[in-house]
């Protein structure tokens, strides 16, 4: 799996583009991917490429952007930590900010790989789900759920964008 | 009137621009908000006009005015 992480105001499907460019050539050695894929996003279900074998997740808060992309499917959130009344979410236990925001990704990485989405933000989480956890640029909390895989990380320029 | 209702919310809860806000305006993509913020939201609406909305109702809410209608629906 790779993160790509972005800072800036910047098009969802341009970026998708763009990362997609970038794991492409990663994985040159490993497998020859299509140059061009299409995003397709369709009601109900989440946005994925017209190919099979590359999978990919988005989730921005506050300036920042990050794509998951993968061979499996996955599901990520990135959340800027910043106070909140953890109270008003039962559903998450939690003695502070930093644990909160933990378990809020958790959750919400969790129904962005399956597709459901916040309808299903307050339903338990299997057990047997895998999370990888990352505090990145100095204020934000980023959890990641697919299969157990490796995983780097990049942050890409927003000068590359163009073109994509 | 509702929307002007849910743009003072918005701007006390995020401290965010709200002068351009109409009904047309995408709650993610316009407004930048991330998962937490959404749900923030969508728990004062609850709050503020009394109302319940469904987990499956949430998937619908894609614009200002979808929210709007939401309301207006649930408080009839």
């Amino acid at each position: 799996m790779i993160l790509f992480f972005i800072r800036g105001e910047v098009g969802s499907d341009s970026f998708i583009r763009y990362c997609y460019n970038n794991y492409r050539n990663v994985m040159l050695d490993v497998e020859e991917l299509p140059e061009h894929v299409e995003i397709l996003r369709e009601e109900g279900k989440k946005p994925r490429f017209d190919i099979d074998g590359v999978h990919f997740n988005l989730s921005h808060s506050y300036g920042v952007t990050v794509c998951a992309m993968s061979h499996t499917e996955v599901g990520v959130d990135i959340e800027k930590i910043r106070s909140v009344h953890i109270g008003k979410f039962p559903f998450i236990e939690a003695r502070d900010e930093k644990e909160f925001f933990e378990k809020w990704t958790e959750r919400e990485s969790y129904v962005k790989l399956t597709g459901e989405g916040i309808a299903k933000i307050k339903c338990d989480i299997p057990s047997d789900a895998h999370f990888e956890h990352f505090d990145v640029f100095d204020g934000y909390h980023v959890a990641v759920c697919a299969e157990e895989q490796n995983l780097i990380a990049y942050e890409l320029d927003p000068g590359g964008l163009e073109g994509f | 009137m509702i929307l002007e209702k849910l743009k003072a919310m918005v701007k006390e809860q995020l401290d965010i621009d709200v002068d351009k806000v109409t009904e047309s305006t995408d709650i993610k993509n316009d407004l930048g908000l991330d998962s937490l913020d959404i749900v923030e939201i969508l728990m004062n609406v609850e709050e503020e006009w009394g109302i319940v909305i469904d987990d499956d109702e949430t998937t619908s809410l894609k614009t200002v005015g979808d929210v709007i209608a939401l309301i207006e629906q649930k408080t009839k």
